[in-house]
């Protein structure tokens, strides 16, 4: 008997083991449990995302890092509901006549949260800092803009290469930095005279003027940030004092968070089981919204066996679209283009659909058509979303119908990222899914199509297209908007049949949030922004603390 | 002969079942046998193994259809579940059936030549081996090579062998001034036969006990593996890559995570009780 309530207790260990380990990046979310819900009864918004991000506006460009700098820095121009752009910190603009010279002028009533003012000399520097760093949402300016000056105190004057329709609508990327407190915080570096250009620094502090100030950065942990009571425009009273962005999503601890009322808000990788469940909790509701967000396949155009458009091809007819939007992407549609149709610049292009034997053709007609059996293809999802392992597994599921040996890998996101860096280690499909940096076709043709650009998790379809580089470079340094859009189409009927990347859905977003305490409007579909992030854009959120 | 045969068969099967608990072990070890040897046969799905999906069955909870419900794919957790078996058993048996004889030759020979530079080299290489802790060394192991049954298996029998080696030498050391290595020596046999007719026979009853208890651990750590992603890939199931998809679910689809729990709880209670019976037999303390 002893040795059996001895086994027993050896399994009990076991069990322990494995709950132990299923818990432990939950640990690591600063979500924890402790006796009292931490933030119960005050004015703060929480908030889940993959991991934890890079606040540095000149090094973070994911969604995550998007969530925060909204908040921490203010935009040259602030983008809107329809996607076009108002001014913002810059009141107005004008433009010379070759297209080339873009004059802004800047408000003067402006503070950083270091209390020095917000000057040209400021925006200047941020832009000369991105073009220098290369990094972060640089890619957005490194090609278009030459130079960068301020004039005065309120003029500054951004110069570029070619006439350039779309600078507008990526300044609201532009997140400006207060250069003299960045300046103040130079480490060593690799930067000649400016050191590390304040990285270290920027890492964890912010140097911004936004709505929200960094009060605590816990690296593999959260960011929490509290309201910038001095913030030069009207915030509404009920907007969180506090908003933290937790680096972990691990769906039970989300799960259970939510529950305890420890989480106002969940992330938009839940699997649909998860935010279903949710959605029955009571006083939770789930908010959907479409921000022009589109699932694609992203193919290794330099890997074989998908270096082949037959094999592509194939690809794009082993998906059961159907089954996509309907069962892992609920209430979403199938998307008909790689730009959505909420951006401008769509144009419909090929319309595959679930076609086994047309799958079986193409593999025939491709150079592996022979001995496709030794190419299996590496099909890799991100470990923080669950939805894509489905995904991955409907390709690999079909695959095997037709012949076609799908390898399916599971991912960290921090390895995606890194290995999208070459064309050897990028996957031959990664599943991703991204909202255009601004609103417009040339915003996703920029950034994950231009080989200029190649070499980030949006952009790692390796095309080296000449041809497509010069159209799109083309349709860019269009200002008409009528002919621009007109450059946009016919980009996407030069793309129609080689099929470089597959788009599955136009996503809607599901979001969990406390809907008895807390008023969503940032991912209210009537007055969500639809640019990448701003659905935690925390001046469009409110918090009724007293009705938790 | 035939008449001693018996009465020392059931003389060991009356140690065996002593406690009765290790009869009940015998039985679970069978059992799960024989549902991994027949696991095609009486799985209810069995293409529920490979590359399938069945949304339109997705996450439906344990019904008579469904043993022990679908998980979010579709798929059959008791077809997945019986099916995982297999791997497990074989992770089990091949483990050792490499570990036990390695650690057997290196323990042995180190305690035969004690006190020269072998045993000081061989038992220096396994105390840096058992230095590092197991479990860190297999995920390091398995980190390094590619994900998949074949190397985690790989690096298991690497960190388990010097457990073997440590109890053989410390057998082979006590032993090897016994008369009959001594007369062996002096009737100039060779290694091999000091090694393999000498100590094995003496050594046999304590790394079988051994191995009937480790069965259930190199089976859990395994499982340990492949829930860190480190083992069987995706969509072939395992043990521990069941639980892994399952506990992003819980406590509302609780089938997906807790019957592979339990099934790991089973087969290591089935070995440890299994195991402490036939340390009964041979007189030999478990771990």
């Amino acid at each position: 008997m002893k040795k059996l309530i001895a086994s027993l207790l050896c399994a009990a260990m076991v069990m322990t083991l494995f709950a132990g380990c299923g818990k432990s990046s939950s640990d690591s979310s600063g979500g924890g449990t402790p006796a009292k819900a931490e933030g119960e009864g005050e004015d703060i918004v929480r908030y889940t995302l993959t991991t934890t991000p890079q606040i540095d506006p000149g090094v973070g460009a994911d969604l995550g890092a998007a969530t925060v700098l909204i908040n921490l820095y203010d935009p040259l121009v602030m983008p809107k509901k329809d996607g076009s752009v108002e001014p913002w910190i810059a009141k107005e603009w004008k433009v010379s006549e070759d297209g080339k010279t873009w004059t802004f002028t800047i408000r003067d009533d402006v503070k950083f949260h270091s209390g020095n003012p917000l000057t040209a000399h400021d925006v200047a520097y941020t832009m000369q800092r991105l073009l220098d760093m290369g990094e972060g949402f640089g890619y957005l300016f490194n090609s278009a803009v030459k130079e960068v000056k301020a004039v005065d105190d309120t003029t500054v004057e951004m110069v570029c290469n070619e006439t350039t329709g779309t600078l507008l609508a990526t300044l609201v990327r532009l997140y400006i930095v207060d250069s003299k407190l960045v300046e103040e915080n130079y480490a060593d570096g690799t930067y000649g005279d400016k050191g590390d250009y304040g990285k270290a620094f920027l890492l964890e502090n912010d140097a911004g003027s936004g709505p929200y100030k960094v009060k605590e950065y816990a690296a593999n942990s959260h960011v929490l940030c509290e309201k910038n009571t001095e913030y030069w425009s009207e915030l509404d009273a009920d907007t969180p004092e506090q908003f933290k962005a937790i680096g972990s999503n691990e769906a039970v601890t989300v799960k259970t968070m939510m529950e305890r009322k420890e989480l106002e808000l969940t992330d938009k990788y839940q699997s649909s089981e998860t935010i279903d469940s949710l959605g029955k909790v009571e006083g939770i509701d789930v908010m959907e919204t479409n921000t022009g967000d589109i699932i694609y396949l992203l193919l290794n155009n330099s890997k074989a066996p998908t270096d082949d458009p037959h094999v592509r091809k194939a690809l794009a007819y082993m998906i059961d679209y159907d089954v996509v939007s309907k069962d892992i992407y609920p209430s979403s549609k199938k998307a008909d283009s790689i730009i959505s149709q909420s951006s401008m610049g769509y144009k419909k292009m090929n319309d595959y659909s679930f076609n086994i034997e047309k799958a079986k053709e193409e593999i025939a007609l491709s150079k592996y058509a022979d001995n496709i059996q030794d190419y299996p293809i590496e099909v890799c999802w991100v470990a923080e979303t669950p939805a894509r392992e489905k995904l991955a597994l409907l390709i690999q599921a079909v695959a095997d119908q037709v012949g076609v040996k799908v390898n399916v890998v599971k991912t960290p996101w921090a390895s995606v990222v890194e290995n999208s860096s070459s064309p050897e280690t990028t996957a031959n499909v990664t599943t991703t899914g991204f909202a255009a940096d601004y609103p417009e076709a040339g915003g996703v043709f920029d950034s994950a199509l231009s080989s200029k650009k190649a070499g980030t998790w949006m952009n790692c379809c390796w095309v080296n297209d000449e041809k497509l580089d010069g159209m799109i470079a083309d349709a860019l340094a269009t200002i008409d908007n009528d002919e621009r859009v007109a450059k946009y189409e016919a980009i996407q009927d030069y793309l129609a049949d080689q099929c470089v990347m597959i788009p599955l859905v136009e996503e809607t977003l599901r979001f969990a949030y406390q809907s008895s305490y807390v008023e969503y409007n940032a991912a209210d579909p009537e007055y969500s922004i639809p640019v990448m992030g701003y659905v935690n854009y925390m001046p469009n959120i409110k918090v009724y603390p007293d009705k938790k | 002969m035939r008449a001693e045969q018996k009465e020392t068969m059931i003389k060991n099967w009356y140690k065996f079942s002593a406690g009765g608990v290790s009869v009940l072990g015998l039985a679970i070890v069978l059992l799960i046998i024989l549902l991994a040897v027949f696991a095609p046969v009486i799985a209810p799905y069995p293409e529920d193994a490979g590359a399938v999906v069945k949304f339109s069955e997705s996450s439906l909870a344990p019904s008579m259809q469904h043993l022990m419900g679908t998980d979010t794919m579709g798929r059959d957790v008791f077809s997945r579940l019986l099916i995982s078996l297999r791997s497990s058993l074989l992770m089990g048996i091949l483990v050792l059936a490499i570990a036990v004889p390695v650690g057997f030759v290196v323990g042995v020979l180190a305690g035969y030549f004690k006190d020269t530079w072998i045993e000081t080299v061989l038992m220096r290489i396994v105390d840096i081996f058992l230095s590092v802790p197991a479990l860190v060394l297999a995920l390091a192991i398995a980190a390094i090579l590619e994900p998949n049954l074949k190397n985690s298996m790989i690096a298991i029998t690497i960190m388990w062998w010097p457990w073997y080696a440590r109890l053989s030498f410390g057998v082979a050391s006590s032993l090897r001034t016994e008369n009959y290595i001594v007369y062996a020596e002096l009737t100039g046999a060779k290694l091999s036969h000091i090694v393999f007719k000498e100590f094995l026979p003496n050594t046999f009853d304590q790394i079988l006990t051994k191995m009937t208890l480790d069965m259930g651990y190199v089976i859990c750590m395994g499982a340990t593996l492949s829930f860190v992603g480190l083992g069987e890939q995706p969509p072939t199931p395992a043990l521990g890559n069941m639980i892994n998809d399952g506990v992003k679910f819980l406590p509302d689809m609780w089938w997906l995570a807790i019957f592979p729990a339990v099934t790991i709880i089973i087969i290591v209670l089935g070995f440890n009780l299994l195991g402490d019976g036939v340390g009964n037999i041979f007189n030999v303390e478990g771990k």
